[in-house]
This record gives C-alpha cells, sequence and structure tokens, in this order.
C-alpha cells in the first residue's frame, strides 16, 4: 500500500525491517551452533583409535581437593595422589589402590622415591647456614621421634589438619583417624639422603627433563646435578644432633619464614610444634609458638639451649610450587615442599637448595572399587583395551610436575601407554 | 592533524613500556618484573609449548572458543527473555525481584555448583561465562525494549500490525542499538569471566590455566605475556562490536 511504503521512507523502516530479519537469523544461527555445541560435548568421545600407542586421558585438576569427589561421581576412572587421597579413597569404599608409587616401572627404580624435602633460599644459605643447620636439626630429630612413635605422631598430626573434623565424601563421613592411619602406614619418614635417595633423585630429574621439556632451561646452566642439593647443612646438623649438641651462631636474631603443606606428610613439623617441651628437655633446641592459645601458631621461637636464636614464621600454602615461587619472590626463606617443585624450580633459576630428606614415597594410582585391574599389569592391560575400544581411561591427576604425576607419567612411558592431556 | 593525533594516541603506552623496562633494570629480578625483552620472547613465539602446558596460540583459541560458546548461550537465552519482559508487564514484574536477587551474585561463585551439576568440561565453563554475560544482555535488551518510541508503536498498530510483526519490525531493531551494547558489555564480562575460571579446578587447559600454570613454575614472563594477550583480546573484540555499532546504527542520531 502507497501510505505504507511512503511511512516506510520517512521512518527508515527499511533499515529497520532488514535488521529485524538480521535479528532473526542471527538467533536462529546461535540456537544452531548451541544446539551442536552441546550435542557435540554430550558425546565428548574421542575418536577410536587402532594405530599408535594406547592412550589414557589425564584429567588435571590443580590440586586434590577435588579427586575423591570426581571418583566417587563417575566422572573418572581413577587417580594418581598421594596420601592421605588415597587412604580416603578406600576408607570411603570408591577406589583402591593398585600401585604405589615406589613399585611403579620401571621396577625398582623408585623404592624409597624422596617425596617431602626441607628445601632452603639461596640468600638464607649464604648468610646463615648455621640458623638452616639448626632447623634442619630439629626437623631430623623430629623425624627420628614420629619414626619412634607412630601412634602418636598419627594423632598429632590429625589434631593439627583437621581437628575436629572428618573428612567427607559426599554424604558419608570418614573418621580422619582411620584414614589418617591408614595413610601413615603407606609412607617411611627419613632424614637421611643415602645412595638410593640420591640416585632416585637423579632418576626424578631425567624424568622431569622429558616431561617438562626443560632441557634448555638445564642445559643454558650448566647445572650438574649436585647443584640442586646442599649438604653441608645436613652435615652439620647431623653432626649437632649425634655428637656435638651444639651450635655455633651469630648473635644477630633474625626472622626465619618458612613455608609449609598441610598434608600429613609433613609429621614432624607438627610434631616438633606440639611437643616442643619435650624437645627442649630431651635435645636442647625446640620451636616454641608464641601464643599456645592458637590452634595453629604462625609465630615461633627457635630456641637453642634454651636462648631464642630466631622467630620462625610458619605460613600453610597449598602447593609447593607455590612455596618455590614465593622463596624466589624474597617472601619465604625455607619450605617444606614436595621434591618435583623443588628440582623443577632450581632447574628454572630459582635460587635455593635441597637441603635434607623428610619423607618418602607416599603416593600411588587409585581406580574405581570396582575395577577388573588389581595392580600395575592390570592397569595397562585396560587401559590398552579401553584406548582401543575408543574409550580412554579418565585418570586425574593433581598438576602436572607433582611427584605423584612425574613417577606415573614416567610409569606410563615406561609400560608404552600415552598420557594425553583431557579438555 | 592525523600525525598529532596518532602520536597522542600512542604516547602513553610507549611511556608506560620504557618505566616498565627500566624499572626491571632497576629491580633486577625477573620474579618480580620480568623485564620487556623476556616477556617480548615469549610473545613473540607464540606457537611454541610452555613447558608442557600447551602453547600460548592453543589456549588461546580455547579460551576463545569457550567464550564464544557461552555468551552465544547468554545471547539466545537473555534477548527473548528481555524481550519478553520488557514488553509484557506481568512477565517484568513475575522475574524482576529474582533477577536483581542473582545478578550480583559473581560467576565464579557458581563454579562449585556448576561442576557439581554439569560435571567438569566445556559444559560447567559454558554455564559459567553464560552466566557472566547474561545479565546485562538481560537488562539491555529489557531497556531497550521498554524504551522504543510510543509513537513508532502506534503508528504501526494503526496499520493494523499483530504483535508479532510488531515485535520484529518494531520493536526488536529499535530496541537493537541497546541490546548490542549489553551484549558487547556482556561479552567483556564473559571474557573476564573464561580466564578466571580457568584458573579454578576444573579446567586443563585456556590462558587462565596456562597463567596459573606458568606462574607455578616461577616463569612471571609468561604470566605478564598471556595478561598481555587477554588484554589484547579483550580490545579487539571489543573494537569489533564498536564498529559493527557504527554501521548498523548510525541511523541512531537521526531519531531526534
Amino acid at each position: 500500500m502507497s501510505c505504507c511504503r511512503r511511512v516506510s521512507k520517512d521512518f527508515k523502516v527499511n533499515r529497520l525491517i532488514s535488521m529485524a530479519i538480521a535479528m532473526r537469523t542471527l538467533s536462529i544461527l546461535s540456537l544452531l551452533v548451541l544446539t551442536v555445541a552441546s550435542a557435540a560435548t554430550a558425546l565428548d568421545e574421542p575418536a577410536p583409535t587402532d594405530q599408535g600407542p594406547a592412550r589414557i586421558e589425564l584429567v588435571y585438576c590443580k590440586g586434590q581437593s577435588l579427586l575423591p569427589m570426581l571418583l566417587a561421581t563417575n566422572q573418572i576412572d581413577g587417580y594418581v595422589a598421594w596420601q592421605p587421597c588415597l587412604a580416603i579413597a578406600e576408607e570411603g569404599g570408591i577406589g583402591k589402590v593398585v600401585a604405589y608409587s615406589q613399585d611403579f616401572p620401571p621396577m625398582g627404580t623408585w623404592k624409597n622415591h624422596p617425596c617431602c624435602v626441607l628445601v632452603a633460599s639461596g640468600p638464607l644459605l649464604r648468610e646463615d647456614p648455621e640458623r638452616v643447620s639448626c632447623l634442619a636439626a630439629l626437623i631430623m630429630i623430629s623425624t627420628n621421634w614420629v619414626n619412634d612413635n607412630p601412634q602418636e605422631a598419627v594423632e598429632i598430626s590429625r589434631e593439627w589438619l583437621m581437628g575436629d573434623r572428618n573428612y567427607s565424601l559426599g554424604s558419608t563421613s570418614l573418621p580422619s583417624q582411620q584414614v589418617f592411619l591408614r595413610s601413615f602406614s603407606t609412607f617411611r619418614f627419613s632424614s637421611q639422603p643415602n645412595q638410593e635417595w640420591v640416585r632416585s633423585c637423579h632418576s626424578l630429574i631425567s624424568s622431569m627433563t622429558d616431561l617438562l621439556n626443560t632441557t634448555e632451561g638445564l642445559q643454558a646452566r650448566r647445572l650438574n646435578l649436585s647443584s640442586f642439593y646442599d649438604l653441608h647443612a645436613y652435615g652439620r646438623a647431623e653432626e649437632a644432633v649425634n655428637k656435638t649438641r651444639r651450635f655455633i651462631l651469630s648473635p644477630r636474631e633474625r626472622r626465619i619464614r618458612m613455608g609449609y603443606l598441610m598434608i600429613d606428610h609433613q609429621a614432624p613439623l607438627f610434631v616438633a610444634i606440639r611437643r616442643w617441651k619435650q624437645f627442649q628437655e630431651g635435645y636442647g633446641i625446640a620451636l616454641r609458638p608464641q601464643n599456645e592459645e592458637m590452634k595453629r601458631p604462625e609465630l615461633f621461637d627457635l630456641l637453642v639451649g634454651g636462648v631464642k636464636v630466631a622467630e620462625v614464621e610458619l605460613v600453610a600454602t597449598a602447593t609447593g610450587q607455590s612455596i618455590m615461587v614465593l622463596m624466589e619472590q624474597d617472601c619465604l626463606d625455607m619450605g617444606l615442599v614436595g621434591i618435583t617443585p623443588a628440582l623443577g624450580a632450581i632447574s628454572l633459576g630459582c635460587d635455593a637448595k635441597i637441603i635434607m630428606p623428610m619423607q618418602n614415597e607416599g603416593s600411588g594410582l587409585v581406580l574405581a572399587a570396582d575395577s577388573p585391574a588389581r595392580d600395575w599389569p592390570g592397569f595397562i592391560e585396560l587401559a590398552k583395551a579401553r584406548s582401543g575400544q575408543g574409550r580412554p581411561l579418565k585418570i586425574a591427576d593433581p598438576d602436572l610436575g607433582t611427584i605423584a604425576d612425574v613417577l606415573f607419567q614416567s610409569a606410563l612411558r615406561e609400560s608404552g601407554i600415552v598420557g594425553v592431556r583431557a579438555g | 592533524m592525523a600525525s598529532d593525533h596518532i602520536i597522542r594516541k600512542l604516547a602513553f603506552p610507549i611511556g608506560l613500556l620504557l618505566i616498565w623496562e627500566l624499572l626491571a633494570l632497576v629491580i633486577k629480578s625477573q620474579f618480580i618484573l620480568p623485564d620487556l625483552t623476556a616477556v617480548l620472547g615469549v610473545l613473540l613465539s607464540p606457537g611454541s609449548d610452555v613447558m608442557g602446558g600447551g602453547s600460548l596460540l592453543d589456549n588461546a583459541l580455547i579460551s576463545l572458543q569457550r567464550v564464544g560458546l557461552g555468551f552465544l548461550a547468554a545471547t539466545c537465552l537473555a534477548v527473548p527473555l528481555g524481550l519478553a519482559m520488557g514488553r509484557f508487564e506481568p512477565v517484568r514484574d513475575a522475574l524482576e525481584g529474582t533477577i536483581s536477587a542473582l545478578r550480583p551474585i559473581p560467576p565464579l561463585a557458581w563454579v562449585p555448583l556448576g561442576l557439581a551439576w554439569l560435571k567438569i568440561g566445556l559444559l560447567s565453563m559454558i554455564f559459567i561465562i553464560g552466566l557472566g554475560a547474561f545479565f546485562p544482555i538481560l537488562l539491555s535488551t529489557m531497556h531497550g525494549v521498554q524504551g522504543v518510541k510510543r509513537s513508532w508503536l502506534e503508528a504501526i498498530a494503526m496499520m493494523g500490525a499483530d504483535e508479532r510483526r510488531l515485535l520484529s519490525r518494531v520493536v526488536l531493531p529499535a530496541a537493537a542499538p541497546e541490546i548490542w551494547t549489553g551484549m558487547r558489555i556482556g561479552f567483556g564480562i564473559a571474557w573476564m569471566c573464561v580466564v578466571a575460571a580457568e584458573m579454578l579446578p576444573g579446567a586443563n587447559s585456556g590462558l587462565g590455566n596456562l597463567i596459573m600454570y606458568a606462574y607455578g613454575w616461577g616463569q612471571i614472563q609468561v604470566v605478564v605475556a598471556g595478561m598481555i594477550v587477554i588484554g589484547l583480546i579483550g580490545l579487539g573484540i571489543d573494537r569489533l562490536f564498536l564498529a559493527i555499532e557504527r554501521r548498523w546504527f548510525s541511523w541512531r542520531e537521526y531519531e531526534r
């Protein structure tokens, strides 16, 4: 109708009409894309592959907190982790440990492998090596005490980490006492850097080089393997503990900031804090909390022969990697970390050294409780079968570069399986 | 003069870069402030893998894919809903309270529920990103629809148009500029959400994930390079929205 056409021109409705059409098509297209995308993700199946090595999918989870939940809700077929995550699966009945890390292939390579170690920053080691030895001695004494009094150590760790709480797995509540007892029985505490430990370190370094493409870093800095640790502090600590019972310390007081992790592997630290009076009387060295009322004290006096020689600040962090980064950023001076974050950071230029072992072993592979596999060979067989069917196993992993991850991926390579990062 | 214009635009960024390089020289620690050359090195080889975490390029594409899908999902839901809320008062009354209550909740607070309901994977990411983009688009649509000139509506109604024609020929096109602005803002928020969501457990890849991963290994130059890429992508897309706005909606200036 002519009147409409006139109106159209005046109000530029032509342009508006084309706008309308554009909008309509846009929304239809979007709906189409959305449907396709949803379908794609709902299917979410990788293409079946008969050629090439068998694969499993690795789901990196930025920490252990999600792993039991993922297994319980059948989103994954299993996970690698360190204690107490393995114990939680077993206590909760949702999974079983098919292999502990010391039994990962190649057989025998990882026996007594290092897990948690004491590290110190380069600046602190250069300025005040005696105080480093002091703290090393304290941890050494504590480690021995833990080995002699495992039951008490479990209780102290449980109380420090969980307080009155239990682990909750969905709607089930797992008594933390049970979890920790089970967990403790699977690893060892030792502060001795013996041959086995040193060899294990070397194997870890070469595994990590492959895993993280860090060869350039290593070569560029021309590190030799003993650039990673400084055993002088350990030597002096051992001497002090076993023979002289003395330290020669500079009079200037100092604050040492130490990072640690909230896991039961670090029991010696918690024991040293809770039993400070006993250590004071028995060994003349103690970490006395400045505020005994606090549930988890943060500031301590380091006492040697009853005299305060340093103020120690304890900082709980989520990951060993954060501790290394914080040391490099001059926010921490020492730390109790997993060995792989320490090795990785040092190889990439972090000015720090590993001082002393503290705890070995304690990681493993957990599969769903009803999984047909019962041991590592069974797991590999299952992995190959599932990969051939185009439904590779989904194994969750706390993070790339953690001890559990490095050992697991190294073992996978050894068994001819490729770990592919999921999504 | 055009060259003056360009000089003025570039002066500040270049000044910042110079200050950065100077500070880096003074501070002398790659972990506190990486120097410009280290960051440029990462930026100029975007295809090379970062310590097993994937390359800058791969991760950027993954983040873009996520944000694109989430944004589309949000648009498909927010525009029709906004239309309904803008046109029909009963609908508006029913929903406005709930919407206003849900809007201030940061999308990242939805991550635990998102992971629990939708499991780890693309769908939970789309949910979080979609939530971020949803509210700006919804509100702009609603506002745009409410603001359509009564005279236009009356004119078309006089010509005997039914509701459907009213919506498609007048309301939607007239509200389009404001809807588009809402979409532009929504996309910006969605982009921030995707990067932040990738830093949380549940994501294995993407720029946010790469940044946290690089930080874990003390590779702060990768962190800064990642931040620059995030900023540039956000800027680029924002400019794209603006360019389209200028092309499609210049008629707004005639609307006096």
